[in-house]
C-alpha cells in the first residue's frame, strides 16, 4: 500500500524534481557552514560601499539630494538579500566539476533535463544564503532603528515578486550558458574573472545605476545583468512606479527567453564535443 | 641557504615551464589579470563620479590607493596566495603530510611551491598607473621613497599571509570549510579602501579589520609624504603580533592534524 502511494508520488509531474531539490537541501543544510561564508561574501561588498557613502554624504553637502543615507542603507542591504537570492554560482560546477571532470556522463544518463536538474541542485543554495541575508537585514533595522522604505500595496508586491523570479531566471540561464562555454576552453578562469568584474560594474553592485554616469547607465540598462539585481532591489524599495515595473517584467521576460534559446543552442553545440572522461 | 636558493630557483624555473606550457591559456590569464587590475580602479572612478573627496582622501588619491592596491595585491598573488589555497586543498583532501614530511620549516612549506607570474602584470600596471598619478599630484619621487614604499609593501605582504594562515587552518578543524579561501580574497577588499573610514566602526569589527586596513593606506601614506611615526609604529607593531600569532596558531593547529582529511 505504502509502497503503491510512492510510486503514485512519484510519477506525479514536479514530484520528483521536488524530490531531487528535497535531496539537495539536506546536504545544503548540512554544510550550512560554506552557505555562511558564501552569504558573508554576499554581505561584505554592499557592506563597505554603505560605509563608503555614509563618509561620502558626510563630509560632501549636496550629496543626499541624490538619496539620503537610509535609501542608500535600504539600497545595500536590499542588495546582500538579492545577492545571496539570486545571484546563481552553478557556472563553475558546470565547468569545473561537470566538464572538465567528466561528471556531465551522469547526468545525460538520468531521465530529466540537466536544465532542470542543476536548477534543482542550486535551489538550496540560494534559498539558504537568502534566509541568512534576510536575517543579516532585520538585525540591522533592529541595531540601528533606522527607517528604510519598501513597496505596501499588493499588486506592487505581487509584480516585484513576479520580478524577483523572473530576475532568478535570467540570472541562472545566463550562469549556466557560462559554465557550457567550458565546453570550448581549456581554462576557464580567464572567462570567470571577466564575468566576475562585468557583473560588479554592470549589475549595480558598486553603487545605483542612476548615480552613474549616462552612457555607462544606458548600457548597464541595455545589458540583462541589471535585471538581476539591480531592479529587483528598486521594486522591492518602492523606486519604480507600477508601470515601469510592467515594463521591466517585460524586458525581463524577453532575457528568459533570448537566455533559454541561446542555451539550447549551445547545450546542442556543445554537447557534441563532449567526452565522457573530461574536456 | 645556498641550497634553498637552488631550491628555489629550480622552483622558479618550473613553474615558468608549467605558465607557457599552454598557449592560450597563457594569453587568457593575461587578459583576466588585466581585467582585474582595471577593476577596483573603475570602481573608485565610479565611486568617486559625485563626490570631490572621502574621508580626507581626495579622488586622485582614492586612485593612487587603488593603484598601490594592484602593486600590494599583484605580488601577495604571484608569491603567497596560491600556495595558501593549495595548502587549503592539501588539508581538504588530507594530502598535507607530503608538506609536513619535507625537511624544511612546516610554515615556511606552506608559501614556497607555487609563483603565479602572471600577477606580476598586476604589478606593473600599478606601478606605471602609481608612477603616472604622482605627476598628476605633483608629487617628486624621491629614492628613500621608493625604498619605503616597497619595504612597506613587503611587509604587508607578510601581514596579509599571517591574517590569512589562521583562518586556513580553521580547515583542519572542519575540512567542509573549503571555501574560506574564498572568502579571503573577498575579504582583502577591505584594504582597497582608506584605514579612516574603518574608525568609525565600533571597535570590536575594527580591531579584526585594522591589519587590513592598515596595509595599503601606509605605503599610500608613504607615497603622498602623509607617512608618520604614529602610523609606521602601529603599521609594524601590528605585523609583529599578527606575525607571532598566525605561527602559534600554525603550530597548534598542526597537532590536531590527523591526516585522511582530519
Amino acid at each position: 500500500m505504502l509502497a503503491t502511494k510512492r510510486a503514485v508520488e512519484f510519477s506525479l509531474p514536479g514530484m520528483r524534481y521536488f524530490r531531487i531539490f528535497l535531496l539537495h537541501f539536506q546536504d545544503v543544510f548540512q554544510n550550512r557552514g560554506r552557505s555562511f561564508i558564501y552569504f558573508l561574501m554576499a554581505l561584505l561588498n554592499p557592506a563597505l560601499q554603505l560605509l563608503f557613502w555614509s563618509g561620502a554624504i558626510a563630509s560632501n553637502a549636496g550629496i543626499e539630494s541624490y538619496w539620503s543615507f537610509s535609501d542608500m542603507a535600504s539600497y545595500y542591504l536590499l542588495l546582500t538579500i538579492a545577492t545571496s537570492f539570486l545571484v546563481v554560482h552553478i557556472e563553475q560546477d558546470v565547468a569545473f566539476l561537470d566538464i572538465k571532470e567528466g561528471r556531465l556522463s551522469k547526468f545525460l544518463l538520468h531521465p530529466f533535463p540537466y536544465f532542470i536538474s542543476k536548477f534543482m541542485e542550486e535551489l538550496p543554495w540560494r534559498i539558504i544564503q537568502g534566509l541568512f541575508g534576510l536575517g543579516a537585514f532585520m538585525l540591522f533595522i533592529i541595531i540601528t532603528r533606522i527607517s528604510i522604505s519598501f513597496i505596501s500595496n499588493p499588486l506592487q508586491i505581487i509584480v516585484a515578486l513576479v520580478i524577483c523570479l523572473l530576475a532568478l531566471g535570467i540570472s541562472y540561464t545566463l550562469k549556466m550558458i557560462l559554465g557550457l562555454l567550458a565546453l570550448w576552453t581549456t581554462d576557464f578562469w580567464g572567462i570567470l574573472s571577466i564575468e566576475e568584474v562585468i557583473f560588479l560594474i554592470f549589475g549595480g553592485f558598486v553603487m545605483p545605476l542612476t548615480y552613474y554616469p549616462e552612457l555607462l547607465e544606458k548600457v548597464s540598462y541595455f545589458l540583462p545583468i541589471a535585471y538581476i539585481v539591480y531592479f529587483p532591489v528598486i521594486a522591492v524599495q518602492g523606486k519604480l512606479t507600477i508601470n515601469e515595473m510592467y515594463q521591466v517584467v517585460i524586458v525581463q521576460l524577453i532575457w528568459v527567453g533570448v537566455l533559454y534559446g541561446l542555451y539550447r543552442l549551445i547545450w546542442h553545440r556543445g554537447i557534441r564535443k563532449y567526452t565522457g572522461v573530461g574536456q | 641557504m645556498k641550497k634553498s636558493i637552488l631550491l628555489y630557483r629550480r622552483l622558479l624555473i618550473a613553474n615558468w615551464n608549467a605558465l607557457i606550457e599552454y598557449r592560450g591559456d597563457f594569453i587568457t590569464q593575461i587578459i583576466s589579470s588585466l581585467v582585474f587590475s582595471l577593476n577596483h580602479i573603475i570602481i573608485v572612478l565610479l565611486l568617486t563620479s559625485k563626490v570631490p573627496s572621502v574621508y580626507g582622501w581626495s579622488r586622485g588619491e582614492l586612485i593612487l590607493l587603488a593603484s598601490t592596491y594592484n602593486v600590494f595585491i599583484g605580488i601577495f598573488h604571484t608569491f603567497i596566495s596560491r600556495n595558501l589555497d593549495q595548502i587549503a586543498d592539501d588539508i581538504y583532501f588530507g594530502k598535507l603530510d607530503y608538506v609536513l614530511l619535507k625537511p624544511i620549516d612546516s610554515q615556511l612549506a606552506t608559501v614556497i611551491w607555487k609563483i603565479n607570474y602572471i600577477s606580476l602584470i598586476r604589478v606593473l600596471f600599478g606601478l606605471t598607473l602609481t608612477v603616472y598619478l604622482m605627476g598628476t599630484l605633483h608629487i617628486i619621487i624621491t629614492v628613500p621613497m621608493i625604498v619605503v614604499y616597497f619595504f612597506v609593501i613587503i611587509t604587508g605582504v607578510y601581514m596579509l599571509y599571517s591574517f590569512w594562515l589562521p583562518f586556513i587552518t580553521l580547515m583542519i578543524f572542519n575540512p567542509r570549510l573549503s571555501n574560506i579561501v574564498i572568502f579571503l580574497f573577498n575579504i582583502t577588499n577591505v584594504a582597497r579602501y582608506p584605514k579612516e573610514m574603518y574608525a568609525r566602526l565600533p571597535l570590536y569589527i575594527f580591531v579584526p579589520l585594522l591589519p587590513l586596513a592598515l596595509i595599503l593606506t601606509t605605503p599610500t601614506k608613504v607615497l603622498l609624504q602623509k607617512f608618520t611615526f604614529e602610523l609606521g609604529f602601529l603599521f609594524f607593531a601590528v605585523c609583529i603580533v599578527l606575525g607571532l600569532f598566525a605561527r602559534f596558531i600554525w603550530k597548534l593547529s598542526l597537532r590536531h592534524y590527523t591526516s585522511a582529511s582530519s
